[in-house]
């Protein structure tokens, strides 16, 4: 797994326990790009650096603004990792971490309990991000098989054809060309588009 | 001794039924154990009831639907046992922004009035307004939203959107880092008594009769525990009756200023009654209407329908919620059962 790559951005306003968080997340190959102790101006502050994983206690009432944020953009989700104080067991750390997006670090400084939940925080951020890449993809071929469609169309009626011989075409003309059959189609409604 | 339940509430004048429940002996006389948790935002409410950290909490009265379809959070069937007040929200604006509007509206106070004139002055301004709420979830958001859009402005493209805590608004405000927010109380008549800000619009004088905050399980709790269900609805309905006999605000601005409530904040209230405005018609925050207390069905497809035209909600989604999930996150059964025998006076 590579750490290194994801900036963590950790909001505490309790300075100690910001520190030692730090010095742990460092000897653990995470890179922290950023502690704030006061959120003022969180929101401008967080699209400008733009970190991978923003840590924030449980408590802070910023986190209402966090979650502000990723419903506004949604093209940039950053899990958000909290951890709380005593009040949580193990069981409801358990709990909490199976809950999906969020993860708790009780008594947190603890090198042995942080990686796994941060761990486990990046796993969340990476499968979060290939589900939102395969539905980006399957989007994206839902819109060439659109083109597809109304390629062979234009094609039948502009070479009165039938929808076999409009698809061979297609197909010939991408592999003549080495593209896509999206990116053909596409050219092809350009092009006969234009002459009628 | 009965199990404790511990309850959450955030500090608005709004969590008063919870308080007053607890204070007045209400939720002991239903033979119930209630501790009352102080909580710093609404995420973390609904992370701790979804982790058992909570029993039940005040909520804003779309968060159970919200949480219910996982918008923003993992899904987390939760359920609105009762709705607990209205009218308790207000548009604010800081005072030079207001004073621009009022002028451009030649003098005229009401929310239209100076809607129009904050869409006749969206090309003089130079820039974008910016507006704050707390969460993307919440009736303030769409209120503010509603406002904008019957003014001929859209939401969505001609404002600049900020969230901030409901108690860093008014600094926010006088810091003209925004131009104004919508929030519930007492964050709007602070800002009036403080001198950074004017109330543009109360949320009476726009959306009358939505509930704004409900008292909120998730729905596997209300499975296991009917009965704490149908006393914390009694308990609470019970506290919500008492608030609107209470004829001194003043006794019940008392209660609420106990720490760990909302305590020192409430103090400017206190000292000088809680009353106001220029120009702007006074809040009626209200606690007690049966009608508005049963929580029912049509207030969640009114909900429906601002999360739709929020962009926060797919059509599918819609459907889904409007077909199936309203009658099991709005229980009015549970409601009106565990209410028959009482029915206090309106």
């Amino acid at each position: 797994m590579t750490q290194s790559s994801l900036d963590i951005l950790l909001i505490d306003d309790e300075p100690q326990r910001a520190e030692a968080l730090i010095g742990t997340l460092r000897t653990q190959g995470y890179r922290v790009i950023e502690h704030l102790c006061s959120t003022e101006g969180l929101s401008g502050h967080v699209d400008r650096i733009r970190p991978d994983i923003i840590l924030i206690d449980m408590d802070n009432p910023d986190r209402d603004t966090l979650e502000s944020m990723s419903a506004v953009h949604r093209d940039h989700p950053r899990p958000v990792v909290f951890f709380a104080e005593a009040e949580s067991d193990s069981q409801t750390i358990k709990a909490a971490i199976q809950a999906g997006v969020s993860a708790y670090i009780a008594d947190g400084l603890k090198p042995d309990r942080i990686r796994p939940i941060i761990d486990s925080a990046i796993a969340q951020f990476e499968t979060y991000h290939s589900l939102r890449r395969e539905l980006e993809q399957t989007r994206t071929e839902l819109a060439g098989r659109k083109q597809i469609d109304r390629a062979k169309a234009l094609l039948m009626k502009h070479q009165s054809c039938d929808e076999d011989q409009a698809y061979r075409t297609l197909r010939k003309l991408a592999m003549d060309r080495n593209q896509k059959l999206g990116v053909v189609a596409a050219d092809v409604i350009k092009v006969l588009e234009a002459l009628a | 001794m009965a199990e404790q339940l511990k309850l959450g509430f955030v500090p608005l004048l709004d969590c008063a039924p919870l308080v007053v429940a607890r204070e007045q002996g209400l939720f002991r006389e239903q033979g119930l154990n209630v501790v009352l948790s102080r909580e710093a935002s609404w995420s973390s409410i609904r992370d701790k009831l979804n982790y058992g950290l909570l029993d039940g909490a005040q909520m804003l009265a779309p968060m159970p639907l919200a949480a219910t379809l996982g918008l923003g959070s993992p899904a987390l069937p939760s359920c609105s046992l009762m709705s607990l007040s209205r009218n308790g929200n207000a548009i604010t604006c800081s005072v030079p922004f207001y004073q621009r509007l009022y002028e451009q509206a030649d003098g005229e106070t009401s929310p239209t009035a100076l809607g129009s004139a904050l869409r006749q002055q969206l090309s003089q301004l130079g820039r974008k307004p910016v507006f704050a709420t707390v969460y993307p979830y919440s009736n303030h958001h769409y209120l503010l939203r509603d406002w904008l859009s019957r003014s001929g402005i859209n939401p969505d493209t001609e404002i600049d959107w900020r969230a901030i805590p409901p108690a860093q608004m008014i600094t926010a405000l006088a810091q003209r880092r925004i131009d104004g927010y919508c929030v519930g109380e007492p964050w709007n008549s602070l800002a009036v008594l403080q001198g950074h800000g004017l109330i543009v619009a109360p949320g009476q004088q726009l959306c009358p009769e939505v509930p704004e905050k409900v008292f909120a399980v998730t729905q596997a709790w209300a499975e296991q525990h009917p009965e704490s269900c149908a006393a914390l609805i009694r308990a609470l309905y019970q506290a919500c009756h008492w608030i609107s006999q209470c004829r001194d605000k003043q006794a019940l601005l008392e209660l609420l200023a106990l720490p760990p409530y909302l305590d020192h904040s409430l103090l400017p209230l206190l000292e000088t009654g809680y009353q106001h405005h220029w120009g702007s018609a006074p809040l009626h925050q209200q606690f007690f209407d049966p009608q508005m207390n049963a929580p029912s069905p049509l207030q969640g497809q009114w909900l429906v329908r601002q999360m739709l035209a929020a962009g926060q909600l797919s059509a599918a989604d819609a459907e889904l919620a409007n077909r199936r999930l309203l009658p099991q996150v709005f229980r009015i059964d549970l409601f009106e059962q565990a209410t028959r025998a009482m029915m206090p006076q309106a």
